[in-house]
């Protein structure tokens, strides 16, 4: 299943916020890039660790794609490293993948962004405005901390509102949710505890879920969970999973080599088939009811519920 | 003939079935096609203890054009948090329900109750006509628009409201006592 | 009345994609990567995701006549604007590299692209997304790519946790109405498939679906038999193909072997990359059962099929009434020992 990967050369660097760095990369013979859908990410190989940036740039046969990057000191170091590198310099990165794609259907679109959330928002209103769809744009972020909001601004005028306190956000939010045209979509892409406020409040105004999405990736890591026992029934292993320590790693430490690409739930790379035991599902890849049937587990980010866990592995 | 569950008939449209109110939806509107069998009895009265606001809308003499149109500008001018109830016979139910997607509603926000399955909207796939025609599936009806004797299939579109319908003997074939009928 | 099929282009054998790995034939969701050649014991197919063969002009004129007739064979719900466009685009690309000598797609610098189809003798530049660029701004990207390709296209909208079949140009559907599946949901539209729901294998398919990367192209192949050269047997127009089923039982041997046709669909299953809906191209090949039955391998193969399969699955594919006639005519044709 895995696609062929890309190389690109950056082309450039700027800084579009405080430890924000936007990278256009390009084909080293100036190739067209692969067109993808608004929202999708790039995967990029991060010195030894694979991290997904979503694009921001033009979609459709483009020369060039664009990532802002937010500096993660307490990251895995993928951010860090990519923060070092200068144009001129190669990056091997996986095609675009969609999973946050805009609803065709959509008679106007409602754009929440929280932070570096602001990346895949980007994208949706470059969509939304090339196609002429009706859009609404409250981008929370950190005083001085905007990445994006001018050329934001200039995509839509007068529909992106740049919200820099919670409680102008907050206020913002609530008169907007409940006046939307019926028809509009909502996409939230910001961190987790945002994104829980923006959907409790929409489903609070009567929003179904159905014109609700969410980006739920990359922004900030998932608690470190609880410890567990995992029991490997065919090479006859037990072993504690340690909190903080995704399986997929310790499964590593012990000298497996299990496929994966993304590490944060979103590719399907790791799955694992799972013997007995509930799991903890935590990722973006299998489906409501393949996660309460608890046949397979995604390693890089899923638990178990209980105290333990048997993978037939 | 597969169970109709996997098919695109629904189950309010072979038997009457009410589906249960939204309970987080923010505003309503009861559009009833059967003003004496009075909505306000079931869902209104839910409606009125669970405290959502709505309009109840008569339609019941609308012809299906009409009903299109009257259900188009009722959502046109409706916000997000909004469902559509749908009270009465299958036929304007249906054409309602396609109104409705058209103007770009989810299933979730459609809530239907039928009160009479026995009249049903048969499109002719000869001719594109529509008959409102006493049957059931898998009976043969004469299309009211080209003569041509259909069989009410399975198939019921969202898009036009109706079931599907097509010549019932298009395989028969008369040479010398030679054709027969499949 | 004895009829004999006029002779078949060679390419038409030799690239026909006979569909049946083993003996016995059941739905399954039997999906594989696109773009993989495969060998068969007349020739080969698979190389592309389009092809282009001799019947080139033939059927695009037949899709032509057929939309003359009834436009609704080609629709696009409103929302489906982008897919459409990014369908043409798609296409084209795809065209251009599989035949770069017939068909060459460029973008220039001012990002106004420049479509050249030497086969029908087109160049024609346009800008993305701007109808009034293309040679009929109302039938749009769908119908100007439809006119250039052999293929039929749908395409599925996903939204809601489903694909809905919202736009196409479907003109040599085999026993279903696009104008009347149009906006159903593929689950809907598979409704009346015997087997397959309990069998899982369109909510599998769907699943699958819905996880397509644009990247990554697959394809899958589903046949039945036609009686003629009919590419055309819609519901719209089974008054017409209809009474064919009663006539094949009538006919002397060498007019059924000439008449009934494997018919077989290429289907490919592509996420299109900039609308992110899906497309489905569904290319048909048909090859009479007299040609077929040239290649020893595929006529015992197609014999031990159409034996072994069980009767609602040969009713739903519509050739319940002359099964045993077509098995027994395949058996007539083994080589004498």
């Amino acid at each position: 299943m895995s696609a062929p990967t890309l190389e690109l050369e950056i082309a450039d660097i700027t800084e579009s916020a405080p430890e924000v760095s936007t990278l256009t990369l390009k084909h080293p013979e100036g190739r067209v890039l692969p067109s993808f859908t608004p929202g999708s990410h790039l995967v990029l190989e991060c010195s030894g660790k694979a991290n997904a940036y979503s694009l921001i740039s033009d979609p459709v046969m483009p020369t060039s794609y664009q990532i802002s990057v937010l500096r993660i000191h307490e990251g895995s170091g993928g951010s860090r490293w990519l923060h070092e590198r200068q144009p001129g310099e190669r990056l091997t990165a996986r095609p675009p993948r969609s999973a946050f794609a805009p609803q065709l259907k959509a008679r106007k679109q409602l754009l929440i962004a929280g932070g570096i959330g602001v990346t895949p928002i980007f994208s949706h209103l470059r969509a939304a405005a090339a196609w002429g769809i009706p859009v609404e744009v409250l981008y929370a972020h950190r005083p001085g901390h905007g990445a994006h909001c001018d050329e934001l601004k200039t995509l839509a005028p007068g529909r992106v509102r740049c919200l820099d306190s919670r409680a102008e956000f907050a206020a913002a939010f609530a008169e907007a949710v409940i006046r939307q045209p019926i028809g509009t979509h909502l996409y939230c892409c910001g961190p987790e505890p945002f994104m829980d406020i923006v959907v409790g409040t929409a489903r609070g105004a009567g929003w179904p879920p159905g014109r609700i999405h969410t980006e739920r990736f990359g922004i900030d890591a998932l608690d470190p969970g609880d410890p567990f026992e995992v029991v490997l029934t065919e090479s006859n292993q037990k072993f504690t999973v340690p909190s903080g320590i995704s399986l997929l790693e310790a499964l590593e430490k012990k000298g497996f080599d299990i496929p994966n690409l993304c590490r944060q739930g979103v590719c399907g790379e790791c799955v694992l088939p799972v013997r007995t035991g509930a799991v903890l599902h935590r990722d973006h890849f299998l489906t409501e009811e393949e996660k309460e049937s608890d046949e397979q587990m995604m390693c890089c980010v899923s638990r178990a519920r209980e105290e333990e866990l048997e993978i037939a592995l | 003939m597969p169970t109709l569950e996997q098919t695109s008939v629904p189950a309010w449209a072979v038997a009457t079935a009410g589906m249960p109110l939204d309970r987080v939806a923010a505003r309503a509107a009861l559009v009833t096609f059967a003003s004496d069998q009075e909505p306000r009895r079931t869902w209104g009265q839910e409606l009125d203890h669970a405290g959502i606001p709505y309009d109840l809308i008569d339609l019941s003499e609308a012809s299906k054009a009409d009903i299109r149109q009257a259900v188009g500008l009722l959502i046109d001018s409706a916000s997000v948090g909004f469902r559509l109830m749908l009270h009465g016979p299958l036929a304007p139910v249906l054409a309602a329900r396609a109104a409705a997607l058209e103007h770009s509603l989810l299933d979730e926000e459609i809530i239907v109750c039928t009160t009479e399955v026995s009249e049903i909207p048969l499109y002719c796939v000869h001719c594109t006509g529509e008959s409102v025609v006493r049957a059931a599936i898998d009976d043969v009806v004469t299309c009211l628009h080209c003569g041509t004797d259909l069989l009410v299939y399975y198939h019921v579109s969202r898009r036009q409201g109706s079931f599907l319908g097509f010549k019932h003997d298009a395989e028969a074939y008369e040479l010398t006592g030679a054709g027969e009928a499949a | 009345m004895t009829t004999t099929a006029p002779p078949l282009e060679r390419d038409l054998v030799e690239t026909f994609p006979f569909p049946f790995p083993q003996d016995t034939y059941r739905y399954s969701t039997n999906v594989e990567p696109a773009g993989k050649l495969v060998p068969t014991p007349a020739g080969q197919w698979g190389a592309s995701m389009l092809h282009v063969d001799s019947e080139y002009h033939h059927e695009l004129d037949e899709r032509a006549a057929i939309l003359q007739r009834d436009p609704s064979r080609q629709q696009v719900l409103p929302h489906m604007r982008p897919a459409a466009w990014d369908a043409m685009l798609t296409l084209m690309q795809e065209l251009g590299t599989a035949y770069p000598r017939e068909f060459t797609l460029t973008r220039d610098d001012d990002g106004t692209f420049t479509w050249i189809n030497r086969k029908q003798g087109i160049e024609q530049r346009f800008t993305y997304a701007d109808e009034t660029t293309l040679p009929e701004p109302e039938t749009g990207p769908l119908g100007f790519i439809g006119s250039q390709v052999q293929e039929d296209i749908a395409l599925l909208d996903q939204r809601e946790g489903q694909l809905f079949v919202d736009a196409g140009i479907i003109t040599f559907a085999a026993d279903w109405s696009f104008g009347f599946d149009v906006g159903m949901s593929f689950l809907e539209i598979h409704g009346p498939v015997p087997r397959v729901h309990d069998m899982g294998v369109i909510a599998r398919a769907q699943t699958f679906l819905m996880r397509l990367q644009p990247s990554t192209p697959y394809r899958r192949t589903n046949w039945t038999l036609t009686i003629g050269r009919r590419l055309d047997v819609s519901t719209e127009v089974y008054h017409e193909w209809g009474p064919d089923r009663g006539w094949i039982q009538t006919t002397d041997d060498q007019t059924f072997g000439a008449s009934v046709h494997l018919r077989v669909e290429v289907q490919h299953l592509v996420r299109l990359p900039d609308s992110g809906a899906v497309m489905f191209l569904i290319r048909t090949y048909m090859l009479p059962l007299e040609q077929l039955a040239r290649i020893e391998p595929w006529r015992a193969r197609t014999h031990a099929v159409l034996q072994e399969l069980p009767e609602d699955m040969a009713d739903y594919k519509g050739f319940i009434s002359y099964r045993d006639r077509a098995v027994a005519w395949l058996e007539s044709q083994a080589p004498s020992s």
